[in-house]
């Protein structure tokens, strides 16, 4: 009891300790604003949730953090998302904190661009909240041991080298033919540029079936490359074919656009100014579409890498991270799935974060702020 | 010099139709025509950027109809001032000796402290990153750009249109200078009256795909005060 006391003295004394200091800080305003927060804390933890010794240590943060927006931001977040959503409260706070930190960039902004944000910002949580919820439902021993597994190390290292060879294949091919594409007119044009688009309308299956069909050891070609030893299904090469048929339009429509952006007149003044057409290319048209090519290395690489519905037919062994999942699942269920994709995801995000990173850090003039 | 032989070119549904044209050495060719006449495809043509539908093209009497635009020793600058944003300010300016493996010699070195001097490039280069440049900086690194290509022939394409009027009157003489002392020949399109009289020594008149006049800036006013009836 004794000890309660002594808390709810001493947190009030803070409290009002800060209250004087700030009251010659701020203006009225703000120190009423201050006042109506202990008013807040009291109903919500107190009277609404009775949760009292919490109450009493959050009047010091509050008392402490009032001074800084964006602390004190943060510290309310984390207030609600414990009173209204204890269940999520960690993924709600942290995406809730990532977007008040971001807002708070945008304070002078117009009531529409706030409100831009604010629908923005739903749909961001909305899409996330099932991804960082997911993220929490192993714990990290768990993690470690799934990670330091060999069959798990095989399949990620399968996934990552096969997308990577898909990528830079579709790399070596596809930007010249989008560069062809974006420069010149001729006859037939018009069919080449949908057919690019039409891998993604095929669903995964049948892709699988496609190739499976082309590839399969009883049709020449497979037929072909088996007398020589080289077997084309369950092989590196199918999921490299596979991936490729997949997730080439995504290079090829980034970089076609990335090259049509492109202003023409900087290429005719390159000519013009001595540079042969390749010349051109390699010195204006690559690099300033290259940030677009780029980012279509990483859509090719992303789509690679998830990958699964065609190689459940096409190649299943060697398994690849996805097939992988799947194959844990039908064996063991949901519980030894979970730790797997945690991973997965995890691996992904660190990717794509690096890979924007790397294309953003890009020091060239571009865009100047 | 230069010389155009019925030349002809169809864009959708424009078309330049037969233009006939003879330029001496270092004579600076005004051309006029309102919007729209064709005035930037004729120049593009004249660079190898289209290849005309028919007629010919001499330059120092070697046909080089058929040659791509490197090898066809033009400069061009075009309306709005076009730098490549993803190099630095020195390099968009010497992309040309750069690309075209120009060696500098003394006459050579000469010409480039000329122009870097007249045109105060030696500032603009510090400031190294061209996109922070104003319209007019932009201008005069391409122009400077299109000189160091050390061209036969310099083509400019409205090159003033987004400049104020204090920078059209430093640039106009400053190109006179250089039309001058580096024995240029060029051509300036432009659809304004009195920046073609401040310049020529020869003026077109182009409209709707054709060269309708060429003659001395007076000729071609009154030609122009006919044809529009004012």
């Amino acid at each position: 009891m004794m000890g309660e006391y002594l808390v709810i003295f001493l947190s009030h004394f803070y409290f009002i300790l800060l209250g004087i200091i700030y009251r010659k800080k701020f203006t009225n305003f703000k120190w009423y604003l201050y006042l109506s927060g202990y008013l807040i804390l009291f109903i919500t933890l107190g009277v609404y949730s009775k949760r009292f010794l919490l109450f009493y240590l959050s009047l010091i943060l509050y008392s402490s953090v009032f001074a800084i927006p964006s602390f004190l931001g943060i510290f309310f977040i984390f207030l609600f998302s414990q009173v209204i959503i204890p269940y999520y409260w960690a993924q709600v706070f942290i995406l809730f904190s990532i977007f008040w930190l971001v807002f708070l960039k945008f304070k002078k902004a117009s009531l529409f661009h706030k409100t831009l944000f604010f629908l923005g910002a739903i749909f961001f949580v909305l899409l996330f909240l099932p991804i960082i919820y997911f993220l929490f439902q192993a714990y990290p021993q768990e993690l470690l041991i799934t990670f330091s597994s060999k069959p798990f190390q095989k399949a990620l290292n399968l996934s990552i080298l096969s997308s990577t060879i898909t990528t830079l294949i579709v790399f070596i091919f596809g930007v010249p033919l989008s560069y062809f594409l974006a420069s010149f007119n001729f006859k037939g044009k018009k069919i080449i540029n949908a057919l690019i688009d039409l891998p993604i309308l095929f669903p995964q299956t049948i892709v699988g079936v496609i190739l499976l069909v082309f590839l399969s050891p009883k049709a020449p070609l497979g037929e072909f490359f088996l007398s020589k030893g080289i077997r084309l299904t369950s092989s590196i090469i199918a999921i490299v074919l596979a991936q490729i048929f997949v997730s080439s339009p995504f290079l090829i429509r980034t970089s076609l656009n990335a090259f049509k952006s492109v202003d023409k007149r900087l290429e005719n003044l390159s000519r013009v100014l001595g540079a042969n057409s390749a010349k051109t290319f390699f010195k204006i048209s690559f690099p300033l579409a290259f940030r677009g090519i780029f980012n279509g290395c990483i859509l090719t690489w992303a789509r690679s890498f998830s990958e699964s519905g065609s190689l459940m037919i096409i190649a299943y062994y060697p398994k690849t991270l996805p097939i992988y999942i799947y194959d844990k699942f039908n064996q063991f269920g949901l519980k030894e799935t979970v730790p797997i994709s945690i991973l997965g995801v995890i691996l992904v995000l660190w990717i794509f974060i690096l890979l924007r990173w790397l294309v953003e850090e890009d020091v060239s003039f571009e865009r100047v702020e | 010099m230069l010389v155009l032989k019925e030349l002809s070119r169809s864009w959708g549904d424009f078309s330049l139709k037969d233009i006939n044209l003879s330029l001496k050495e270092k004579e600076y060719f005004v051309l006029l025509g309102p919007c729209g006449a064709g005035k930037t495809l004729l120049l593009e043509t004249i660079c190898g950027l289209w290849k005309p539908d028919k007629g010919k093209i001499f330059l120092r009497g070697k046909n080089i109809t058929d040659f791509p635009p490197e090898d066809r020793g033009f400069g061009l600058v075009y309306q709005e001032p076009c730098l490549f944003p993803h190099l630095t300010i020195e390099e968009n300016i010497f992309y040309s000796i750069k690309m075209k493996k120009i060696k500098i010699d003394r006459e050579k070195k000469e010409i480039i402290e000329f122009i870097k001097k007249i045109l105060n490039l030696e500032e603009l280069i510090k400031l190294n990153n061209p996109n922070i440049l104003s319209g007019g900086q932009k201008q005069i690194v391409s122009i400077a750009r299109a000189l160091f290509s050390f061209p036969d022939i310099l083509l400019l394409d409205e090159p003033f249109h987004s400049l104020d009027y204090r920078l059209q009157k430093y640039l106009t003489k400053i190109l006179k200078e250089i039309n001058q002392k580096l024995r240029l020949t060029i051509i300036h399109v432009t659809h304004n009256l009195e920046e073609a009289e401040l310049f020529s020594s020869k003026t077109g008149f182009i409209s709707e795909g054709k060269l309708l006049k060429i003659g001395s800036f007076p000729e071609v006013k009154i030609f122009l005060k006919n044809f529009y009836g004012i």
